[in-house]
């Protein structure tokens, strides 16, 4: 915003400069001549003389430029004349040139003065934010420092009622407090309820083994016992295995003696019949 | 080391491997301990830990109870940047002996537990511990005959008869 204010700044003092050169000149009142504007067809028809027929009527174009400029001045012409004026006045003018060479050099002077001021506040910032980076660091390291010195002093302390306390380690009835005694009784506490738990569900694991055991042991008696008796009954059926066996060769022995004398007895009969024959035989004869 | 699962926390999160085209197996899930704040349950850490476990054989958090009583592969608790990690490597066989269990543990099951005071056994390896709001919820590797002592009382870990991998809390003590 300052910015744009020194330009125009700039920019209308140049213009006030630039006018304040310029000489208004006498012929620049921009009216026709009177009389000039005469119609040469005025000269041949009364109508035309008095203005044809849009005599006294104006259109609504006409009448605002009228009302912008009243005194009908030839605003191209004036500014054709200005411009030769100025040319003449100022391009053959080193003055003017001067004028304006010095003129440029203090806009731009005033840029380069915008541009570093605008540098500096910006490195002004800068160092703002370093400078409060550097303080929060500042802060976290002070933060930081007083928290390891309290751990510090704390293991500092511990270690001197560690060595008040006989340098054994532990808690002794001058050290400890009330706390630690509860603590203790309770870890102790549980921990003897879950041992207790432990040798409990150990105890009942032992008595089902021991059953276990011991119905393996009823187990393997009567076991035992079938296996002895299966073997006595084994030892009654080989007896009368041997007495069948014996019983049957008998028997095979009884029915060869009986076989031997039946053939026996054949051939002793056969003999009797023949001596028999024999005998009758000699009786005939 | 093999660790059976009792329970897991109530927090579970997810994290997508993009570089892996099979989206299903670049999937790994983490599990922490969270308490209910409003409608979400928001892991306000004391502790923070997490287990992990690989989407690659097929595990879903929708299916998380489908894991319980169930013996996973695991290298123990590590601890890494001061976060502690189980890695859930894989399903071991049913019939394998744990020789921690994962446990999780909330303030309405055992009342509140005094973290300044005796509220575990020593051989119970905490892995994650949040709380606020007068809710507590724990996430713990405890090995059989373990206890966690709450303001009901002390809570010990039983592993059942039918198998070792099946474990349950019972309260050992209603004293203080």
């Amino acid at each position: 915003m300052r910015r744009c204010v020194s330009v125009c700044a700039v920019l209308i003092t140049a213009g006030i400069g630039l006018l304040a050169q310029t000489q208004p000149d006498s012929h620049a009142t921009g009216a026709y001549p009177k009389g000039e504007a005469a119609a040469p067809a005025a000269r041949y028809s009364p109508l035309a003389a008095q203005g044809g027929y849009a005599a006294g009527r104006t259109s609504p174009l006409e009448a605002v430029i009228h009302t912008l400029n009243p005194h009908d001045v030839n605003l191209g012409d004036v500014w054709e004349r200005r411009r030769r004026q100025w040319l003449e006045n100022a391009g053959a003018n080193p003055y003017f040139w001067f004028g304006f060479a010095v003129t440029v050099a203090l806009i731009l002077s005033w840029f380069v003065l915008a541009w570093i001021h605008t540098d500096r506040v910006r490195e002004r910032w800068q160092l703002a934010e370093h400078a409060a980076d550097a303080l929060r660091y500042a802060e976290y390291c002070r933060r930081r420092a007083s928290a390891a010195i309290g751990r510090y002093n704390e293991h500092v302390e511990k270690c001197n009622r560690l060595i008040e306390a006989g340098e054994s380690g532990l808690a002794t009835p001058e050290t400890a407090n009330l706390e630690d005694y509860r603590r203790e009784l309770t870890r102790l506490a549980a921990d003897n309820d879950s041992k207790d738990l432990q040798v409990k569900r150990l105890q009942e694991e032992l008595e089902r083994k021991a059953q276990e055991l011991s119905d393996i042991a009823k187990r393997i008696e009567q076991a035992e016992q079938r296996l002895n008796a299966r073997s006595k009954l084994a030892t009654n059926a080989d007896a009368q295995a041997k007495l069948a066996e014996r019983i049957n060769r008998l028997e095979t022995e009884n029915r060869t003696l009986a076989e031997e004398n039946r053939r026996l007895r054949q051939r002793s009969g056969s003999n009797k019949a023949v001596a028999v024959e024999d005998q009758v035989q000699s009786e005939k004869s | 080391m093999l660790i059976g699962i009792h329970s897991f926390g109530s927090l579970w999160t997810r994290r997508v491997d993009r570089n892996n085209a099979n989206e299903r197996r670049g999937v790994t899930f983490f599990n922490t301990t969270g308490v209910l704040i409003g409608h979400t349950v928001r892991h306000r850490s004391c502790l923070y830990g997490h287990v992990r476990l690989n989407g690659c054989w097929g595990f879903r958090p929708e299916n998380a109870q489908r894991m319980l009583n169930r013996v996973f592969e695991s290298d123990g608790l590590a601890t890494w940047n001061g976060h502690r990690k189980l890695l859930l490597r894989a399903p071991a066989s049913a019939t394998a002996n744990p020789d921690r269990y994962l446990v999780a543990i909330t303030s309405e099951m055992v009342g509140w537990m005094d973290r300044r005071g005796a509220w575990k056994s020593d051989a119970t390896e905490l892995i994650s511990f949040s709380e606020t709001n007068g809710q507590q919820e724990v996430l713990l590797l405890m090995p059989a005959f373990g206890w966690v002592h709450g303001a009901r009382g002390t809570f010990c870990l039983l592993t059942e008869r039918t198998g070792p991998a099946r474990s349950g809390l019972q309260c050992v003590s209603q004293r203080r």
